[in-house]
């Protein structure tokens, strides 16, 4: 049907219902306007119709011919066995109520209800006719009585009842503008009437507004209950044959339908259903309408409906109430009421509705008086025995989440033959595989004859649940939701025994969930013992490359390595064959194929086989997705896998974009508060935290954290492992303040968890007190670690919550400028650590080295030696009863350096020299053991220049200590020394710098004491190692120490300098001047032969004035310096010389005229 | 079970093939009735099209005990257009020597299988209920579950799962609109 005769046939209809005749013409003109045609053809049809409004009429049927439902009775004065129908006086989805009069054996006037077509009408009178006793025991105000029923002639089933006047509940109230009060009072007698029944042990089955009807007697609104016993004779239960029926007749009033009714097979409605509907009824009187929408039930497929009622939480009524006032004006008169009331009375009466309509009827009001009382206890105020739901909301999620996973399995039994097949697995052995196949399959067949029915394994698991999981759920004394789901497994568990002894599948079915619940819980002891049995019954049932069997394993493995400290290595091989299982038995991408593969990936993480981690989680992933979707658990859990293997590869970016899609797709499929999602976010904000980006990771820390707060609670370790990333990620962006309130917080959470002086707690102290020091705050610092001090006394001195105490506790407390203190618990500490690990042990090199800075600080020379000896007697014997001692001589080497260079900063320079002569000696052995340590040998050299300095210092500050004799010995001693260290390593800087050392202080020691000719060698030596100015300055010494052994022994050295490549400008004029002396010195010397002195005098006289030459076409102006040195040289006679000097002056003003003149008439030379 | 049962159970299941199956079900057992009862009527007697339909449907299904409304709709579809053929078929031969060749069944006695209104011509309606299928399919079958198949407007409604409402505004248009085209006028 097109649109154009949609709106044809609504404009006609409408038209030919306007009779008169202007009127249709104007509507037709409005309507029909700009389509000139449609009017035409309705027109035509409306002339039709007045021509001949019968047309038709009369040949179609108006009356069944046939009696279906309705109205073989409609003509007056029908009989129905002693019930005379009067006239209707309603329809309804059972049937038709008429009016009737009793003749006998009474007179008087009732209510008849005739029961539409279709039902069995044998079933349904002997239904009824089982229940007649009960019913005739009710009496009660505001029940109607059932009197009688029975079938008519053509076999339809009919009930005669009291005739109620009056009006469906939720119009009389509309109506009668009836305020909440109200409503709640007329509601009460409800329930009270139900109450009775319900003693009586009738249950109504169909409780709603139209089988509550109210009418006014003296002026009182008084309820009557309709129907009681029918609903039961007549409703069929709901089965899947029903299922196809959209109209509703049969299953009942879908909007006030409990659950349970609105289950397939489900036989067991109990007087919990009826509670569930007066829920129902409450709510449409307050809000106005019932709990699911009627729209939606009516334009929904009618197995969504029931899965509606089964699954979804309405909507609280107050909440719908403001709903419907904003979307329509209607609710007017509840709106002035229900809104009006206070926050309190609202939410109460929120709770109370939502509580009778609990899904688990095991939470709803036990009775209709508890319902009843309820709403007492609101009108007058006072607490409600309902309250929010989150009370056990995790258990009963927690029942209805595994309620599922069970009936999925009891359903997935059809495989129980397929599962024989031949398994490839055991091709290795064909006959034994054929031995196996054969067996199997004998299994199977004997299992399957013994086997119930799909159907009856389901309901037994189902029945299990309900009555031994969900059954106990409705505690609400349980302070903790974990230990309530823990009982209620506990006794689930110790339930199985041996009911199950003759359905083995039902009993491995039941063991495999109660052992994945323990799993979940954290309870991997018992979850183990679970999955094992229910592994083993299924191996033996099915084969152990059945799927149910490998996912039983797999579950096995899974919560196996769920146990602290689990060595993940022993399952590798059990994981892969199940793997290997899958694929061959399921296929590659078969769903357990993935969850066995993600397994493995996850066993390579933790066994740190990142990179084969990750290559699995790749291949896994690409399939997830592609075949599972995104947002499947196992894809998300590959992902995340993948993620934390890059992380620890230390890809933190590639991890973090992980993490990130992980957050997504758990928040997506989880919601927010899910543990997952906010352990996904952790984990995010632990990779951004690795990337150094500590801005970005605070925000989604924070939220992760309060999002645990929310979930778990304060006192939960996953509350208190995201606090610590809290804390530090703030320390990190040098949020030290906030950290610390963060920390106050955790350590008051572990305190009231684990109790002060647990080992957690303890370390949440000390991290606490370090930042307090971190931050300068130290005499909050100091208090907090003098309890810490004694609270953590008890511990082992290297555990690294005591160890790191002590040591924090002593930098406080020298800071404050507690010294003694600190040296004090210093001491101490370090002689628990080598009384339990030994003088030899790193911890304790590492306290003594503190120990002895700070009795250092407080100059307390006697204390250093005294502990420094007993450490050093200490590691002396360890090093004896050591087999091979290097360990403990490197030790007791550090040892010496550290006592060496104490000493040596207190200006106690002998005791320095002895420790370092020490040191050297050990050094020594350890660089012949092996000459290829180069940190030995450098240390090995400075520790000999450390003693040479030592005693240096020592001569200097008192000379009369020792003879120089015996000090020049020393200093050789130490320079051959080092010079042996440069024999095998002559580039080594440390022993260079040493030896310079070495050779400066003997120089010193030889010039002071008047050896200046024995000075020379040393100072050629330090020519030789040392360069740039510091050469000048040797060479210069050098010269001058050899004036005492005569002119041939300088010029000799001068030649070297002439010739040293390195040399610098400043150089020459030091060299001429040592010609110029070496001139004079020549012709006193009483060796040379006259003729020899001359030849020997001019060329030191030319070397002088070549030298002074060269300096003339320097640029720089060497040349006045020269000129200058020359003449200041006493020993330079001018006079003599003349003819020489007046050439060198000629030469000097040609190639330079305006060269310093002025030194040259200082001269006198004119 | 019977054949139709056990077809009306393939709707329910969703087998879009179970109204091929059903209408010659349904036609057969539908000639099979009206001999039958015209056997037994005086001639010149004229038995009502719809009241073999309702036997029909308590033969067929209604010893079965489905009440399934779903499951009489779509019985009704079918005999619905299975009485029309029926009719038609009986108009037809009323009215003149038949073409040869044609494969009409002549195994109806001599007596009239007829509706209430006898001035209507069952052909002419049925033609016209084919051109309104055309433009407005749902208005049609209406007219054929009322007409051929005898269902009040409530229960014809039921069967094309519409509201009352919608049935009695199909049902006023429909019935003007063939009136019109029975008369030409549209």
């Amino acid at each position: 049907m097109n649109t154009q005769i949609a709106d044809e046939k609504s404009i006609f209809n409408i038209a030919v219902h306007i009779d008169c005749a202007d009127a249709r013409r104007e509507y037709l003109d409005q309507a029909c306007a700009d389509r000139p045609e449609m009017r035409q053809r309705i027109e035509v049809l409306l002339q039709m119709e007045d021509e001949d409004p019968r047309f038709l009429e009369d040949s179609a049927q108006t009356q069944p011919t046939l009696d279906f439902d309705s109205i073989e009775l409609n003509t007056p004065d029908a009989q129905i066995g002693p019930y005379k129908l009067l006239e209707v006086i309603g329809e309804g989805g059972m049937g038709t109520v008429y009016m009737a009069e009793q003749t006998e054996p009474v007179k008087r006037r009732v209510a008849l209800k005739l029961i539409k077509t279709g039902m069995d009408t044998r079933q349904v009178i002997a239904r009824f006719e089982a229940e007649r006793q009960a019913l005739a025991l009710m009496d009660h105000p505001n029940i109607a009585k059932v009197h009688d029923a029975g079938a008519t002639e053509s076999g339809r089933p009919y009930f005669v009842m009291e005739l109620v006047k009056g009006k469906p509940i939720t119009e009389f109230c509309d109506e009668q503008r009836l305020d909440t009060e109200a409503r709640l009072k007329l509601f009460q007698k409800v329930c009270q009437a139900v109450q009775h029944a319900h003693q009586k042990g009738i249950i109504h089955r169909d409780l709603k507004p139209s089988n509550v009807m109210v009418a006014m007697y003296d002026d009182q609104p008084v309820p009557k209950v309709i129907d009681f016993g029918v609903s039961k004779a007549v409703a069929d239960k709901l089965t899947d044959k029903t299922m196809f029926t959209r109209f509703g007749q049969i299953v009942g009033t879908l909007e006030y339908m409990s659950p349970e009714q609105a289950q397939f097979n489900n036989l067991d409605i109990d007087t919990r259903s009826d509670i569930y509907s007066l829920g129902a009824i409450l709510y449409e009187l307050l809000a106005g309408e019932p709990p699911f929408e009627r729209e939606k039930i009516k334009s929904q497929a009618l197995d969504e409906t029931l899965r509606m009622i089964r699954e979804d939480e309405p909507t609280k009524p107050s909440t719908r109430m403001s709903q419907i006032c904003e979307a329509t004006q209607t609710a007017e008169n509840r709106k002035n009421s229900f809104q009006k009331l206070g926050l309190i009375l609202r939410r109460d009466l929120d709770w109370i509705v939502m509580k009778a309509l609990e899904k688990d009827r095991t939470r709803r009001y036990e009775t209709a008086s508890a319902f009843t009382d309820d709403i007492q206890r609101c009108i007058d105020n006072e607490p409600v025995a309902a309250g929010p739901p989150s009370q056990s909301y995790r258990l009963r999620k927690f029942v209805r989440r595994n309620k599922t996973r069970l009936l999925a399995a009891g359903l997935a039994f059809s495989g129980l033959v397929i599962c024989a097949s031949v398994s490839t697995w055991y091709a290795m052995d064909a006959i034994e595989s054929e031995q196996a196949a054969t067996d199997a399959a004998e299994r199977a067949r004997t299992s399957e004859k013994k086997a119930l029915t799909e159907a009856k394994i389901a309901n037994l698991v189902n029945e299990f649940v309900n009555v031994d999981l969900l059954g106990q759920a409705n505690s609400h004394n349980e302070p903790s939701p974990d230990l309530t789901v823990r009982e209620a497994l506990d006794r689930a568990a110790s339930g199985i025994g041996d009911r199950f002894k003759t359905e083995p599948m039902v009993k491995a079915e039941l063991l495999k969930t109660i052992g994945e619940a323990y799993g979940s819980i954290g309870a991997y002891a018992e979850a183990i013992e679970k999955l094992h049995d229910a592994d083993q019954l299924f191996q033996a049932q099915l084969g152990e490359a059945h799927r149910k069997s490998l996912q039983t394993h797999l579950s096995l493995l899974w919560v196996t390595h769920g146990q602290p400290d689990f060595d993940y290595s022993k399952i590798e091989d059990s994981l892969k064959s199940s793997l290997l299982m899958c694929e061959v038995e399921l296929g590659i991408e078969d769903e357990t194929t993935l969850q066995a593969r993600f397994q493995v990936a996850d066993l390579f993480q933790h066994l740190k086989r990142s990179s084969e981690a990750v290559q699995i989680s790749l291949q896994n992933l690409a399939i997830c997705r592609r075949v599972l979707g995104n947002t499947h658990d196992t894809t998300i859990k590959t992902l995340q896998n993948l993620g934390i293997c890059q992380f620890d590869q230390g890809n933190f970016v590639l991890a973090e974009n992980r993490f990130r899609q992980v957050v997504v797709a758990w928040t997506e499929t989880h919601g927010n508060d899910h543990p997952d999602t906010l352990n996904a976010m952790t984990n995010l904000a632990r990779a951004i935290n690795a990337q150094g980006k500590p801005e970005r990771s605070l925000p989604i820390a924070q939220s992760a954290h309060n999002g645990i707060i929310r979930v778990y609670g304060n006192k939960n370790v996953r509350t208190t492992r995201s606090a610590e990333l809290l804390i530090e990620t703030l320390e990190k962006l040098g949020r030290i303040d906030d950290s610390i309130k963060i920390q106050e917080w955790l350590v008051e959470q572990r305190i009231d968890m684990l109790g002060v002086n647990d080992r957690e707690t303890l370390s949440a102290r000390y991290n606490l007190a370090r930042s307090l020091a971190v931050a300068g705050k130290f005499e909050e610092a100091q208090d907090q670690y003098s309890d810490l001090d004694i609270a953590t006394a008890g511990m082992s001195p290297d555990d690294p919550v005591r160890f790191g105490t002590v040591m924090t506790y002593s930098a406080v407390l020298a800071r404050l400028g507690n010294l003694r203190e600190t040296s004090e618990l210093l001491e101490r500490h370090y002689e628990q650590l080598v009384t339990a690990n030994g003088a030899d042990h790193k911890l304790s090199k590492n306290v003594f080295g503190r120990l002895i800075h700070s009795l250092k600080i407080q100059e307390k020379i006697e204390q250093i030696v005294r502990v420094g000896e007993n450490r050093i007697a200490a590691l002396q014997q360890i090093e004896t009863n050591q087999i091979s001692p290097t360990e403990s001589s490197f030790i007791l080497a550090d040892t010496y350096s550290q006592l060496g260079i104490t000493m040596l900063t207190m200006e106690n320079f002998s005791s320095a020299a002895g420790y370092f002569e020490r040191e050297s000696k050990v050094r020594q052995r350890l660089h012949e053991q092996n000459p290829d340590d180069n940190d030995n040998t450098t240390a090995w050299a400075a520790s000999i220049s450390n003693q040479a300095v030592s005693l240096e210092r020592e001569i200097r500050r008192n000379n009369d200590h020792l003879p120089t004799s015996d000090l020049l010995d020393r200093q050789r001693d130490a320079e051959a020394k080092i010079r042996s260290v440069l024999a095998t390593n002559p580039a080594h800087k440390v022993a260079q710098e040493s030896l310079r050392i070495v050779l400066k202080m003997q120089t010193d020691l030889l010039m002071e004491s008047g050896q200046s000719d024995k000075a020379s060698t040393t100072l050629s030596n330090l020519v030789g190692i040392s360069s740039g100015s510091e050469r000048l300055k040797y060479r210069t010494l050098l010269i001058k120490s050899l004036l005492v052994k005569g002119h041939r022994e300088v010029s000799a050295e001068l030649e070297n300098w002439i010739a040293d490549p390195t040399k610098s400008k400043e150089a020459i004029p030091r060299i001429a001047s040592a010609y110029a002396w070496c001139w004079i010195n020549a012709a006193e010397d009483p060796l040379l032969e006259d003729q020899d002195k001359y030849d020997c005098q001019t060329r030191y006289l030319n070397a002088t004035f070549d030298l002074l030459t060269s300096a003339v076409d320097d640029p720089d102006g060497l040349l006045p310096e020269s000129i200058k040195y020359l003449l200041n040289n006493e020993d330079f006679d001018p006079i003599r010389e003349r003819p020489r000097f007046i050439e060198f002056i000629t030469r000097v003003k040609k190639l330079s005229p305006a060269a310093s003149m002025k030194e040259l008439q200082d001269s006198n030379i004119e | 079970m019977s054949d139709i049962t056990r077809i009306l159970h393939q709707f329910e299941l969703g087998d879009p093939t179970a109204s091929d199956q059903l209408l010659p079900l349904v036609y057969e057992e539908l000639r099979l009735l009206a001999r039958q009862r015209l056997a037994n009527e005086k001639p010149g007697q004229t038995l009502q099209a719809t009241a073999l339909v309702h036997e029909a449907y308590l033969r067929l299904v209604g010893k079965e005990n489905d009440a399934s409304w779903d499951n009489r709709g779509h019985f009704f579809a079918a005999a619905a257009e299975a009485m029309r053929r029926i009719l038609i078929e009986l108009a037809r031969r009323k009215r003149g020597p038949r073409a040869g060749g044609d494969h009409q069944r002549v195994d109806l006695p001599e007596h009239e299988l007829g509706i209430m209104d006898s001035r209507l011509d069952i052909v002419e309606l049925s033609d016209a209920l084919d051109e309104l299928a055309q433009q407005d399919s749902r208005a049609a079958e209406l007219v054929k579950l009322r007409f051929f198949a005898g269902l009040t407007l409530a229960q014809a409604a039921q069967a094309l799962e519409v509201s009352l409402t919608t049935a009695k505004t199909d049902w006023k248009y429909a019935k003007n609109w063939l009136r019109a085209s029975l008369h030409r006028q549209l």
